[in-house]
């Protein structure tokens, strides 16, 4: 492995410093901090749902004190249709949000590098076959797909994390098909001639240097996407189910008494509004760091 | 010309394959299709079965497939299990509602992005080239179902100028057309500015200019037709958005067309209606990729060499 | 829409008293937000009417910047800030936009590096050329595809009638320059810069642009500049070179002269490293590097990689005239070629 290196120079994606001390460094210091603030929250909107004795906090419903609005006593950001307190409503929400957001995108990505790659190195045959799977799935958009499968397994969590998953992972197996081909035709080809070193090793480690920055920025952006994808559809009706929590169910309930209310509507609102807003800017940041060449499209 | 009825002939295999795989996931197992026409656990099991029988759901799927595909063929869509009443009739009720809509929010992305994005590119630096990517990307920023019930909330509860819903008249068509076409404008507007903007700058425009071609024929003929390009791209990708998000800006201002009643049929499980309306939707979708590559080769020759893929 | 000759650009004639084209002390600028780059100072280079002159130097000198000068399509940001240029006898720098338009093409032409990126890949050829035409002259389009038509098959275009409905990327790169040469050169311009046209082409491809240009320099009797860093190339086609170091023309000579005594180090190292057989390998033996503008030293810009540095260097050094040349240069190499 060491002399595969000093032949074909220095692996392609090499860079200065490891690719962790790059992401900790000091001008991602805003970025890290962030992406903290929210994962603590999220965390802390899923605990609240799996521990029991949390429940509570955001299932509490107080039928004397509906609708009350933000800066109410007991209730910082009011409360909802039922008297439950929106504040620990929207932090579960969000719980949810990124939960589903984080295993949406990690399930696209796996998917699409999976088919990526198969395209990619196994020839003519499966990218043809590769390129009509994506076609066909193209004619789904998210939103259609949850609506088949929520006609085949009914609406659920499951419904919605394989809906956009679906819908993710053909973009990404692009990228990853045109990573392949490209790297087929370069170094891989030389230096296997050459040395006789067997070409799986060579090209399983240059195609990792050059897809992780990729994955890691589109992870980012796929997060993003789901996190309102599964505010959609469970705006809709077709996503997760009450009584599990969710920013498109705190919507869509207070849609009803929108005459009345304001904050049951806005607050979810703009915080899917900061969420996606942080997470592209992230996105971009990381495409900056990483990617300066420029391969990633963000839509 | 070749190249159209390749890329047609491509278009329609994908769309029997999406058939295929919508009627097999809908219909992959008779219990769920009957589930909403029949109790079944009150009911008795061999009630159930006679009927699954009669209604030719103990068929193998290719069979039945094939009775649903030659309905189709014969403008049979079958029945809703719901209402009773012809799938067909149900599409023809909602389905020029759905294209007003669809169509009225298409007419104001591409016919005020295109323009703009032009302009903004051409006004480079400008207060209205500025003006313009804020409003996009401000607009970006903020998920359309999101936008369209702070636009009710403001616009109709508190300062009623416009309707919340329904679509008895034009100016209930006014909130859900821009909220839909906000996001694909925004898009829009932006590709083409970066894309003329680009091409502006081009080696070819830097040769046209060497031979004293007069600046407004570079500009809106050559550079406009070279940046078209990715916009066509683009547009190809937002007719595909629009289609999906007319479902969530349908159900939110109570427009009744496809979007609504494909969103009620699936919570009412009424198969029918789901599947004939899904594979409409993704049909059109398909084509509209198709139109839209067949589009992108009369404007850019090289892709009649390539198929469009990379 | 012009007529054939502007009114106050005289008629060609074979008196070379007037040169086609005249650069004198030319500077081009960058204007930056506070304080403005010099890229190109004091060059002066006089082509004659049928003469052609190769503009040498590495990337960065100056040379297309120059030759951009003379057709007024410096990049934005980019100016002339001093000198002039005219075009048999008549100042282009200042001239009305809309005058310089009617001339370049017609009067003037250029073409460029990368045939494949110089074209407009969704326009058909014979629309480029024709369109070139019509923008000048006012015929039919029937008489300008025709004439169309005949210039493709002057440059070597086979079956140029069918050709004219062809695409760009449905052609080599060589025939793809050719296309380019016949849409600068169909309205029978005085002169022609080439900016290294055949850089992107293969040897023997190269060679049948040479020819082409030679020919029709001969046909026409065309002023050419041919711009390159390739002196084996400059050497089978120029009359004279200028050769441009850091923005500045520092030796100007006959062919023939410039190649047997060389007289600015720089040259000399040129030609050195180009004779030693590594075909586009010139400047590995000029030890250093080319300083970037903004950069340049006070005194003479090659000093820093000179190896005949005297005292005086430190001052910047004028181009003055040496037996039959030009060179800018305190310490010359001299006839006998010793060091």
């Amino acid at each position: 492995m060491a002399i595969a290196p000093a032949l074909t120079g220095q692996p392609v994606g090499h860079r200065e410093r490891g690719l962790l001390r790059t992401l900790i460094s000091r001008a991602n210091i805003a970025w890290v901090i962030g992406s903290l603030i929210l994962l603590s929250a999220g965390t802390v909107g899923v605990i609240i749902q799996v521990v029991p004795s949390l429940r509570h906090l955001y299932l509490n419903q107080d039928l004397e004190a509906t609708l009350k609005p933000p800066l109410s006593p007991n209730h910082l950001l009011g409360t909802d249709n039922l008297g439950r307190d929106l504040g620990w409503q929207l932090i579960a929400g969000l719980g949810t949000s990124l939960a589903i957001g984080i295993g949406v995108a990690l399930l696209s990505v796996v998917l699409g590098l999976i088919v990526g790659i198969f395209g990619g190195f196994f020839g003519r045959a499966a990218d043809a076959v590769a390129n009509v799977v994506v076609d066909v799935t193209w004619a789904f958009p998210a939103i259609l797909l949850a609506v088949v499968l929520a006609g085949w397994i009914g609406p659920s969590l499951t419904t919605v994390i394989l809906a956009l998953a679906l819908t993710n992972w053909a973009g990404f197996a692009r990228i990853v098909r045109g990573e392949v081909l490209s790297l087929r035709e370069r170094d891989f080809v030389n230096a296997a001639r050459v040395l006789g070193v067997p070409k799986v090793l060579i090209s399983v480690r240059h195609l990792a240097s050059n897809l992780v920055p990729v994955t890691i920025v589109l992870t980012v952006y796929f997060i993003a996407t789901s996190i309102i994808g599964e505010a959609g559809l469970t705006f809709l009706g077709l996503g997760v189910q009450p009584p599990m929590p969710s920013l498109g169910e705190t919507l869509s309930t207070g849609r009803e008494y929108i005459s009345e209310s304001w904050w049951p509507v806005i607050l979810p609102g703009v915080l899917l509004v900061i969420i996606v807003l942080f997470l592209n800017g992230l996105g971009d940041h990381l495409r900056g760091q990483l990617d300066p060449r420029g391969r990633v499209q963000r839509r | 010309m070749r190249f159209a009825l390749t890329r047609l002939g491509y278009a329609i295999i994908v769309i029997f394959l999406v058939s295929v795989v919508t009627f097999a996931a809908l219909h992959a197992s008779p219990g769920s299709v009957i589930s909403s026409v029949l109790n079944v656990t009150t009911t008795p099991h061999s009630v159930v079965v006679a009927y699954e029988r009669s209604h030719g759901l103990l068929d193998p799927l290719p069979v039945q497939y094939w009775h649903f595909i030659s309905g189709v063929l014969t403008g049979n869509l079958g029945t809703s299990l719901v209402s009773n009443l012809p799938v067909a009739q149900i599409v023809r009720n909602s389905i020029w509602y759905t294209a007003l809509l669809a169509g009225s929010a298409f007419l104001l992305t591409f016919g005020l992005g295109i323009p703009l994005g032009v302009l903004a590119a051409v006004t480079e630096g400008s207060w209205f080239d500025r003006v313009i990517r804020t409003v996009a990307s401000f607009v970006l920023a903020i998920p359309n179902f999101v936008l369209a019930i702070a636009a009710v909330l403001i616009l109709a509860v508190h300062l009623h100028v416009l309707p919340a819903g329904g679509a008895g008249s034009f100016s209930d068509l006014i909130m859900p057309a821009v909220v839909l076409a906000a996001e694909p404008w925004s898009l829009t507007v932006r590709v083409m500015r970066t894309s003329f903007l680009e091409h502006m700058s081009a080696d070819f425009t830097r040769t046209l200019r060497a031979r004293g071609v007069p600046e407004w024929r570079v500009q809106w003929l050559h550079v406009l037709r070279n940046a078209a390009g990715p916009v066509i791209s683009l547009g190809i990708l937002q007719i595909r958005n629009l289609l999906a998000y007319t479902l969530l800006i349908e159900v939110i201002f109570t427009w009744p067309g496809l979007g609504t009643q494909l969103v009620n049929s699936v919570l009412q499980r009424d198969y029918n209606v789901t599947l004939v309306l899904t594979l409409l939707l993704a049909t059109v979708i398909v084509l509209a990729a198709a139109l839209g590559d067949i589009l992108l080769s009369l404007v850019d020759p090289r892709v009649r060499v390539n198929g469009g893929n990379p | 829409m012009t007529s054939d000759l502007l009114p106050d650009v005289p008629a060609s004639s074979p008196d070379t008293a007037v040169s086609a084209l005249e650069i004198s002390s030319l500077q081009v600028s960058l204007q930056g937000r506070q304080a403005s780059t010099s890229l190109v100072t004091d060059v002066s280079l006089a082509v004659a009417p049928g003469e052609i002159v190769g503009l040498v130097g590495e990337s960065g000198s100056g040379k297309s910047l120059t030759a951009l000068a003379c057709m007024g399509l410096l990049p934005r940001g980019v100016v002339i800030a001093a000198g002039d240029v005219r075009l048999s006898g008549v100042s282009l720098v200042g001239m009305e936009r809309k005058k310089l338009r009617a001339l370049r093409g017609s009067a003037i032409s250029m073409i460029f590096q990368d045939p494949l990126t110089s074209l407009d890949p969704c326009a058909r050829i014979g629309s480029q050329i024709v369109e070139t035409i019509l923008a000048h002259r006012d015929v039919t389009a029937a008489e300008a595809r025709k004439d169309a038509v005949e210039l493709l098959d002057r440059v070597g275009i086979p079956r140029a009638t069918e050709r004219m409905r062809a695409y760009p990327h449905e052609f080599s790169g060589g025939m793809r320059q050719r296309v380019m040469i016949a849409a600068a050169l169909v309205l029978r311009p005085r002169v022609l810069i080439a900016d290294e046209p055949t850089t992107a082409l293969d040897v023997t491809t190269q060679a049948g642009i040479v020819e082409l240009v030679l020919e029709l320099r001969r046909e026409l009797g065309m002023a050419v500049v041919w711009i390159s860093h390739d002196l084996g190339l400059i050497g089978q086609l120029a009359d004279r070179v200028a050769v441009m170091y850091a923005g500045e023309v520092v030796e100007m000579a006959g062919m023939r002269d410039l190649f047997v005594t060389p007289r600015h180090p720089y040259t000399h190292g040129l030609i050195d490293s180009a004779r030693r057989g590594e075909y586009g390998e010139l400047f590995g033996f000029i030890r250093g590097n080319v300083a970037e503008p903004g950069h340049w030293p006070a005194g003479c810009r090659f000093a820093p990689r000179c190896e005949r540095v005297v005292a005086g260097c430190e001052q910047h050094p004028e181009l003055r005239p040496l037996d039959q040349a030009s060179v800018r240069c305190i310490n010359p190499m001299t006839r006998d070629g010793a060091q």
